[in-house]
This record gives structure tokens, C-alpha cells and sequence, in this order.
């Protein structure tokens, strides 16, 4: 090997190993380095002690993030999740995952339940129409009506007289206005069907997410979403990574980029081929060699400040359906002794194996002492997606915030943990127990306009919206733009590689070999 | 007993298998020869496959070997746990001319039982073992093939020095084997010594790990789950109800005939 690439990828986020994948697949040669031992970085899957090393190391530059309990034996039989999500059944990262064969290198299963807290006690939000003419809960009419908004909702509503001047009206108010819909009803609508974070937000794009996910449902179950073993997105982004490195990425973990600079063409000794010249040159801890590269992409926090203002920031147009984009998420990881069960509250379904995944959602307002501005959302994991060890469970609690918090985390998230230890019922009527707890505050970068003259080839991810349903479908329109870009500031200089092709397909067809069947195959 | 021929077998048992060892030790070459009785000399770093499959049969059942290799990302530390987690038979390799390389599969061995599934089959291969025999060593003087591998690969990572190979024939053996047979009696692990170059050893790996693997175990752990996802035998034991995610695109893929 030389020490030349065609793009060198910085972060091993979801974002970052997807177009790593991508742009591997396409023929570039790819180098991807990450500073930290893992891969996945603000959403990796951890064992629990490389989580309280996590810790550990955050707590070097910020006091609020706190830890509670001893580590239980067998810690590394947990893969704790740092960005907890599902993934929708239909959308751009479930195609993404199929298209690029990383699906098969992982492991998934149905979301095993949603249920919302309201009115001081828990229900099971519908996932089927079925679903819904057997609950109990619902008079007759307010079934009628939810059926028609249901109707509305999964339809083309863009050019509805329903929808004529609402598209931006906060959906609750809509929901009732134009649908009728009770209280409870609108709000389970709003925050356990449309996923809305935040109070008041605008009815279109909810409308869109609602529709991708009522499509979704039925695909492989009757739950719209998936989510993957061993803590599910750091696990992904593994897939990603390896699909690279077999197509022959080069990967570089836990060291840091030491230095990072522009190439000067004039002052290389061997000035190759003009089309061919390096743009960056980087040096990486205890590598005595300088890697260069002609695209360099970044996750912009490990981008050098002067850099970051001179990077093409990746913002593609997801507002369509976007929720409002948080300035941080206030997040806590709790592990508890006793397997996950909620007892159900309506008719048992059929489902013989009880799911120890689910997606609890509490409202704004819905907990006393809690926020009365942001959706909380509490994701279990446990022996079933195989990310705790026998009898053991997570909690992931996190809530989005849309500007900056005087309290810590801890004293936001405090409150739903104790309301969810005493609703998750524990053997003998006693609550269950905790063994460890972490609270912290994720910050996300900000999507600052990046400069009018970007450098040519430098590219910056954004921090990936960490939006529990939405999250992964945004990585992966995210990566179809940064690898569109990146190829298109290599393809700038090899014209013969994409003759006559307007765009690089994003996924090439898979091919008989990659997918390793047959026994006569090639190595 | 590598059955590449037979058509249908529709009792075949899959089992995962991944390959583990220090760069350049010769991992790929020794699936090379298992998978196609082939040898290359000069062989590139790993590139392309994302695992080879290879039905084994033994008496009256069959497995279904999907070998996953580590693309290269050993190099630099960076193998992703992911690639070992649900694997239920291991190969470590190392090369008996490279002490550094028992002490790197060692540690292998040890992140495999802490960390992979608890039923794992693990083996350990002492490759190149024909560079160490008599004959090879009276014309240890021009380089061998495989030597030449490593020295690729020495130029392909930079960070990483390369080995110091003893110039002389006679030392070229820095693992007796004595040593890595009581160190794989001592760790429950089967042992062979291999050549990818001659053949030697390496279709006994995969047949002596398929006697060893628990059957009834993979088969009752993947009950009702998708075939072709590649982790069973977790640490659950129960029935998986896993999803396919490709069962919806085409019907052909699920069949995994």
C-alpha cells in the first residue's frame, strides 16, 4: 500500500461508516480512523466497562455526566446502546442496509411493543387497525373517527381540503379541529404514531412521518419498526464498516489525528499525475507515515476549528418530515436486575414470546416532575435482542431539548426513571432494583452555515439527529448526500470512471460473489 | 468430505466461522485451500468476499460453513467485535516462523472466551508449517511464497514493523510445537499444524471442528428463526424469533437452498 487514498473518512458514526461503505463499494479507496477504540462513536454499542471507561474519559471535561453503582459481573456480556433508536421497516436505512448486504451481518427483530403513559397509567398504542376495533378503550365514535384520520393519514393528504391551510398548525390542534379527536386520543396520535419531541409541532412533516410508518407496518410484523442485537446502530455501523474494509477500506481505530493540513501542490517531491494530487495530508498517531488523500470527510467534531469553517457541511433536505432538529438530548442508561415485562392492558395478541424490546413514551406534561415541553422516550433492551445477559435489563431514557438546559441531566431524567422502576413490575410486587445508572447530556453541533467557499474535497457530517425513529432513516440520507458529494469532487478528475453516467448509484446491485454463495465461488 | 458438488441439501446446518489471527499469518490463504484446494503465491491482502460458504459433510448430517475473514481490519486493531460475536467455531491462526504471532492468537483466544458465544468451537492453527521441514529448510535461502506475503503486507501497514524473519533456515521455527499443543490442551482448544502452501492440515481443521460442533444446540436455537442470519446459538439458548429483513424482497433469498 501507499499511503494515497481517494478519501479518508474521519468518525465512525452511523453517518460516516455508511458512506465509508458506500464509496468503498463505488471503487474509491477508502482509509476511515476514529480516535476512540470503538467503532460508532456518538452511537456506539459499548460492553459496560468500556462504558464506564466512556465515562470516565467524559467526565474529564464535563462535571454533569454522573455514574452510580458497581459494575455486576459479567459486564461485557452487555452491549449498552449510546444512541438507542428503531428502525422504521420502510425508509432509506432498512433500504440501505438490504442494498449493501450489511443486513445479513446482523441480527434483528420487531419492536415488541409501543405503549404511552397519559393520564397517570399505561396503554398500548394500536400497531394494526385490528388493533384498534379490539380495543377497549375507545368508545365506538372515537374509533370511527381515529379510522378516518388513519384513512387520511396513510392517503396523498398533500392536496387534501383536510390539510388545505393546516400544514403548519401544531398537529394536536388539528387533530382535534379537524378530526374530532379526544384529548388522549390526539396526544397518543401526536407523540406514539407521529414521534413529534415537542409540543406544537407543525402538522405536515408529523403527517409524513405517520404515513411512512403506518406503510411500514405490516412489512415483516405488525410493529412498523426493527431493532437490531447488541445494541443495535453501534452494531450497524460495524456492518458498515467491515462491507468497506471487504471491498478493501483501510481501518484505523483508537488513534488520534495529530495534525491535518492542505497540500500545497507546489510543494510535493513527486508531482504525479495532475489529476491525481493529494489535497490532504494527515498524520496519525504512531503511524511514522503521512496518509493523503484527495477527499477528506469529517464528522465535523473531530474537524480543527479553523478547518470546520472552511468545510462543505453535508445538509441535505430532510425537513420535509424532520422534527425539529434538538440543540441537545439530555440521556440516561440504566441497567436493572429482573427480566423487562409490562403486563398487557389489552387482549393478549397471540404473541407467544413476551418482548423484552419496547418504546415507552411519555408526553409532554404526562409525569409530574417532569418536562412539560418535550417527549420522553424510554427504550428497553435486554437477553432478547441479546444486549444484557440473562435476567438482566436496559433502560434508555432520553429527552430532547431545544435549547440549552440549567439543570443536568440528572435532575431532568430522574423523575421518569423512578416512575418507570415502579411500572415495570418486579417479582413479588417489589420495585425493581437498579444496578448502575448514567445520566449525561449530549450536545449536538450545531448546523452553523458553513463557509460561501468551501476547500475543494472537505467535507463535514453533521452529528446525526438523535431522534429515537426517525435517527436512522436521517443517517442514511445524510450518507446518500455526503457520498454524492464526495464522489462527485473525485469524479471532477477521473471523467473515465463514470462515463456518461450522470450520478453514481448510491448501492451498486450486489454481486453473486460478495453475497458468498455457491461453493465454487472465487476467493 | 468437502463436498463442493452436491446440489440440495436441504438439512444442512449453517454454521458461522470466523478467521482470527495477526496480519499476514496466512488466514486467507488457509480458507483459499479449504474452499478450492488452491494456493496463490503473492497473494493479495484480503479483498472481496464477504464470506465464503462451504458445505462439509460428516457421516449423516451436513454443515454449512460461512467462513468470514477479517478483511484486513486486524492491521490496526480495528477488528470489530461484531465480526466474532455470534460465530459458533473459531479458527486461530498464527505462523510457527513468528513467536509475536502465538502471543497475538493467544490474546485472540481469550477475547473469544470472554466475549464470543460460550458453545464457540475454537481451533488453532500453526500455519506455514511448510517453510519449517526439511525440505524447506535446505532451500530456505530463496524466499518462499508465503514469506513474500508478509513482506506485502509489511509494506501495506505502515505502524506495524515487520517481522524480524530469521535469515537462517534452521532458526526459522520460532514455535516448537510442543508448546502451542500444551497451550491449546491447556485452553480446550484443537490444534493442528498447517501448511495453505502444501495442504497439509488444513481440511482436518474444518472436519475435526464440525465433529466438535454442538448440532443440536445451533438447530434449537435457530427454531422458527431465519436461516440466514448469521448469529445463532446465543447465549439465550431459546427460540429466536429474528427477522429476515430480505424476505420481503425476494422470495429466492430466503430459501437458503
Amino acid at each position: 500500500m501507499d499511503n494515497h487514498f481517494d478519501v479518508i473518512v474521519l468518525g465512525t458514526g452511523l453517518i460516516e461508516s455508511i458512506t465509508a461503505a458506500a464509496l468503498s463499494k463505488a471503487g474509491f479507496k477508502v482509509a476511515h480512523i476514529d480516535p476512540n477504540p470503538y467503532y460508532g462513536a456518538d452511537e456506539a454499542s459499548l460492553s459496560l466497562d468500556e462504558l464506564v471507561q466512556w465515562v470516565n474519559r467524559r467526565q474529564e471535561h464535563d462535571r454533569s455526566i454522573t455514574h452510580y453503582g458497581e459494575l455486576p459481573p459479567h459486564a461485557r456480556q452487555y452491549s449498552v446502546s449510546l444512541g438507542p433508536s428503531v428502525i422504521p421497516s420502510i425508509g432509506p436505512f432498512i433500504s440501505s442496509l438490504i442494498a449493501s448486504g450489511v443486513s445479513r451481518y446482523g441480527s434483528f427483530k420487531l419492536l415488541g411493543r409501543v405503549v404511552i403513559y397519559d393520564g397517570g397509567m399505561l396503554k398500548d398504542v394500536p400497531q394494526s387497525k385490528d388493533d384498534i376495533f379490539q380495543s377497549k378503550a375507545m368508545s365506538l365514535l372515537e374509533k370511527r373517527r381515529v379510522t378516518r384520520f388513519l384513512m387520511f393519514a396513510a392517503g396523498d393528504f398533500e392536496n387534501s381540503k383536510e390539510l388545505h391551510g393546516q400544514e403548519n398548525s401544531p398537529l394536536l390542534d388539528f387533530l382535534h379541529r379537524i378530526f374530532l379527536l379526544s384529548e388522549a386520543t390526539a396526544r397518543a396520535i401526536t407523540y406514539a404514531l407521529g414521534y413529534c419531541s415537542f409540543i406544537a409541532e407543525k402538522t405536515l412533516p408529523a403527517l409524513h412521518r405517520i404515513r411512512a410508518y403506518l406503510k411500514a407496518s405490516g412489512r415483516y410484523g405488525p410493529s412498523s419498526f426493527l431493532v437490531g442485537y447488541h445494541g443495535g446502530s453501534g452494531e450497524i455501523a460495524q456492518g458498515f464498516c467491515r462491507a468497506a474494509a471487504v471491498r478493501g477500506g483501510v481501518y484505523i481505530l483508537g488513534r488520534s489525528v495529530t495534525s491535518l493540513s492542505s497540500v500545497d501542490p507546489a510543494e510535493l517531491e513527486n508531482p504525479v499525475l495532475t489529476s491525481d494530487l493529494p489535497r490532504f495530508a494527515i498524520e496519525v498517531d504512531d503511524l511514522p507515515d503521512r496518509l493523503h488523500c484527495r477527499c477528506l470527510l469529517s464528522s465535523t467534531s473531530l474537524l480543527p476549528g479553523h478547518f470546520r469553517t472552511l468545510a462543505d457541511v453535508i445538509r441535505p433536505s430532510i425537513s420535509s418530515y424532520g422534527s425539529p432538529r434538538p440543540f441537545a438530548v439530555a440521556r440516561c442508561i440504566a441497567v436493572v436486575d429482573g427480566p423487562i415485562t409490562l403486563p398487557w392492558d389489552i387482549e393478549d395478541s397471540g404473541t407467544s414470546e413476551v418482548s423484552d424490546s419496547l418504546l415507552l413514551v411519555f408526553p409532554p406534561g404526562s409525569l409530574h416532575g417532569g418536562s412539560a415541553t418535550s417527549a420522553v422516550h424510554v427504550m428497553t433492551a435486554g437477553p432478547g435482542t441479546m444486549s444484557a445477559p440473562s435476567g438482566k435489563g436496559i433502560l434508555y431514557i432520553s429527552m430532547p431539548l431545544l435549547t440549552n438546559s440549567v439543570h443536568s441531566a440528572e435532575i431532568l431524567l430522574r423523575p421518569y426513571l423512578t416512575a418507570v422502576l415502579l411500572l415495570f413490575p418486579a417479582e413479588q410486587q417489589q420495585q425493581k432494583t437498579l444496578i448502575c445508572s448514567t445520566f449525561y447530556m449530549q450536545e449536538l453541533n450545531s448546523c452553523t452555515a458553513s463557509t460561501s467557499d468551501p476547500l475543494v474535497g472537505l467535507l463535514a457530517v453533521p452529528s446525526l439527529t438523535p431522534h429515537t425513529t426517525q435517527g436512522v432513516d436521517e443517517a442514511a440520507i445524510v450518507a446518500e448526500a455526503t457520498f454524492r458529494k464526495a464522489a462527485s469532487s473525485l469524479n471532477r478528475e477521473i471523467k473515465e470512471m463514470n462515463q456518461g453516467c450522470e450520478q453514481t448509484v448510491f448501492w451498486p446491485v450486489l454481486a453473486e460473489m460478495e453475497e458468498g454463495e455457491g461453493d465454487d465461488m472465487h476467493w | 468430505m468437502a463436498d463442493a458438488a452436491s446440489g440440495s441439501v436441504d438439512r444442512s446446518v449453517q454454521v458461522k466461522l470466523v478467521l482470527l489471527g495477526e496480519a499476514a499469518v496466512g488466514k486467507s490463504s488457509v480458507v483459499l485451500r479449504f474452499v478450492s484446494n488452491e494456493f496463490q503465491a503473492n497473494k493479495e491482502p484480503t479483498i472481496g468476499a464477504a464470506f465464503l460458504t462451504q458445505k462439509c459433510r460428516l457421516e449423516d448430517r451436513v454443515l454449512r460453513y460461512e467462513i468470514w475473514d477479517t478483511a484486513g481490519q486486524e492491521r490496526f486493531h480495528s477488528l470489530a467485535p461484531m465480526y466474532y460475536r455470534n460465530a459458533q467455531a473459531a479458527v486461530v491462526v498464527y505462523d510457527v516462523t513468528k513467536a509475536t504471532s502465538l502471543e497475538k492468537a493467544k490474546s485472540w483466544v481469550k477475547e473469544l472466551q470472554r466475549q464470543a458465544n460460550p458453545n464457540i468451537v475454537i481451533a488453532l492453527a500453526g500455519n506455514k508449517v511448510d517453510l519449517v521441514q526439511t525440505s524447506a529448510v535446505s532451500s530456505g535461502s530463496t524466499p518462499s511464497s508465503e514469506s513474500e506475503d508478509e513482506a506485502d503486507d509489511a509494506t501495506a501497514t505502515p505502524g506495524e514493523s515487520p517481522s524480524a524473519s530469521g535469515d537462517e533456515p534452521e532458526s526459522l521455527r520460532q514455535v516448537p510445537r510442543e508448546e502451542a499443543q500444551a497451550y491449546a490442551t491447556e485452553a480446550g482448544l484443537l490444534f493442528f499444524e498447517t501448511s495453505a502452501k502444501t495442504g497439509e492440515g488444513v481440511v482436518e481443521i474444518f472436519t475435526e471442528i464440525a465433529k466438535k460442533i454442538p448440532i443440536e444446540h445451533i438447530l434449537a436455537s435457530t427454531r422458527g428463526g431465519a436461516g440466514r442470519s448469521g448469529g445463532a446459538g446465543g447465549r439465550t439458548g431459546g427460540a429466536r424469533e429474528d427477522v429476515n429483513l430480505e424476505e420481503q424482497q425476494s422470495k429466492k433469498d430466503g430459501c437458503n437452498c
